[in-house]
């Protein structure tokens, strides 16, 4: 893999990728926007090596599985030179100097709490999950600027989760919530002037899809499946389109009680060897105290539920996966690797403070920001032409 | 730094403020339902951690001490922890004890409050990047 770096000096909180921009989270509570596609424009023309490179890996991820491209690239003297391109760029990070850095803030955004634990862009809004609560922010994105703001949920809520219309807010052992139809999809309304969200899970630390159902997680390695109610609605945004909404949810079940106790069976490792346990859309991740971390699948084969690949094992706690373009990247106590097919790779060799990737966006789903106690890592991992 | 024998564990101190304090056996391996300061942890370093934690007044409004192993906040548990919590002790002629916890665990008693690890932040003895985590519940 080719991974290419910036760095983006400052004191931030968290930093994700919305709508074209990297929003920076800065420590005095403000968020910062940075255009992509002009940065890397601006960038590439102070740094000649970085020509052509830079766009392709921080501002338009498409290009890089585009038809062009793979035409091109099925002449190994253009693919050899494009890799020679990437590698030139590849050892060194670029740091970026604020006089190279338009930013905008986002104007009429004013979070009242202190602390923000967790963020989520969604449909155009950003939810805060805050030591005093949950906060969302409508924001308009032309004119950067929260044209409505709400506080949805008093309780101190760690962690934020929002897709297929509805938002899950995990608030500890006040437990998980969750609002439906957040923007008035199905059509009813009944959400759109700030409908209550309704308790769905007695205990959350955090949440992850599995499809369209649920995963609450009520400690580290502690999954629960919520079963989901789906409809499909019809969108009209400039084209019609049709997306899943769910309307409901069942309450905790037990489906995913055999994860565990199959590990035990087929590995021998107990539950309370059992670290952290993780959900993608269609795999489970199970890491391991002292026997390394495993992918579960589940198998209709008789007599088990999920077939274990064990990977390795990574330096520290495993604290987030996170689903990207290039594979699962693992963000462990001090550092940040990628696991992408079946090898382990490290990103970067510093502690996060938080990880994110952008897996369901079209242009940057290659792309990963790590914020660290003084600054931001924007890396880009790209599979060689 | 010298230490007594008792019968469950290792006695140090006093710190300066005149507590006493007990590496336990038990947090040692001796129970294994509970958490085990790591190898690399010597009682006189368990001390220190302690002993810094008092120094600061890293206390809760509860009365419980809370440390880290340098700001940076070095692993100090067995099973990865980074926080040590020694719980609220109202009898002076006992010495105090501790032991690794993990806010992650969502365990509410491995929970410090937000506003203790936010002055930990402000005096430096924890870097903000752990200091967010631990209200994250992510360390």
């Amino acid at each position: 893999m080719k991974i290419l770096r910036m760095f983006f000096p400052g004191t931030f909180e968290d930093a994700q990728v919305y709508m074209g921009h990297l929003a920076l989270f800065t420590a005095d509570r403000d968020v910062r926007f940075v255009e992509l596609q002009r940065l890397a424009s601006r960038l590439e023309l102070r740094h000649p090596a970085w020509r052509g490179v830079m766009t392709m890996a921080f501002a338009r991820n498409d290009w890089l599985r585009g038809q062009v491209v793979e035409a091109l690239t099925n002449n190994r003297q253009i693919a050899s030179t494009l890799n020679d391109a990437l590698t030139d760029v590849a050892d060194t990070e670029l740091v970026v100097d604020a006089d190279a850095i338009e930013t905008e803030g986002l104007g009429r955004f004013t979070p009242d709490a202190d602390l923000i634990l967790d963020t989520a862009f969604y449909g155009s809004r950003l939810y805060l999950a805050t030591n005093d609560g949950l906060f969302d922010y409508d924001i308009d994105w032309q004119l950067l600027r929260v044209d409505r703001s709400r506080k949805r949920l008093d309780a101190r809520c760690v962690s934020a989760n929002a897709e297929y219309g509805a938002v899950n807010a995990s608030c500890e052992s006040d437990g998980l919530f969750t609002g439906y139809d957040e923007f008035g999809w199905r059509g009813h309304a009944t959400n759109v002037d700030g409908a209550a969200l309704v308790q769905t899970a007695p205990k959350s630390v955090r949440t992850s899809w599995l499809g369209t159902d649920l995963v609450n997680y009520e400690g580290p390695a502690e999954p629960e499946l919520l079963v989901a109610s789906v409809e499909e609605v019809e969108r009209d945004e400039g084209t019609t389109y049709r997306t899943k909404v769910v309307t409901h949810f069942s309450t905790p079940t037990d489906n995913l009680a055999p994860l565990v106790a199959d590990l035990k069976t087929q590995r021998g490792i107990s539950r309370s060897s059992v670290q952290f346990v993780w959900n993608s859309s269609r795999a489970f991740f199970i890491n391991t105290y002292d026997k390394g971390f495993f992918s579960a699948a589940p198998t209709a084969k008789p007599g088990k539920s999920y077939n274990f690949t064990r990977h390795g094992t990574t330096d520290g706690r495993i604290v987030g996966v996170h689903r990207s373009g290039v594979g699962w990247i693992l963000e462990t106590d001090f550092r940040v690797y990628a696991l992408s097919g079946g090898t382990l790779v490290e990103l970067l060799d510093e502690e996060p403070l938080s990880v994110r990737t952008f897996e369901g966006s079209k242009r940057f789903r290659n792309l990963i920001a790590v914020t660290v106690e003084n600054g931001v890592h924007l890396i880009s991992v790209l599979r060689p032409f | 730094m010298s230490a007594e024998t008792h019968p469950d564990g290792l006695l140090f101190g006093p710190t300066k403020n005149g507590k006493r304090y007990l590496a336990t056996f038990a947090h040692r391996g001796g129970n294994p339902k509970k958490s085990r300061w790591a190898d690399d942890v010597a009682p006189p370093t368990e001390f220190a951690i302690f002993e810094s934690a008092d120094d600061n007044g890293q206390s809760d409004t509860e009365g419980h001490y809370w440390g880290v192993w340098g700001s940076d906040g070095a692993v100090l548990g067995a099973r990865g922890e980074r926080l040590a919590k020694f719980p609220r002790n109202g009898v002076p002629a006992i010495p105090w004890h501790g032991y690794p916890v993990a806010p992650a665990s969502g365990r509410s008693s491995e929970i410090p409050p937000d506003t203790l690890i936010e002055a930990m932040i402000e005096s430096g003895a924890l870097s903000r990047t752990l200091g967010r985590k631990l209200q994250r519940r992510k360390a």
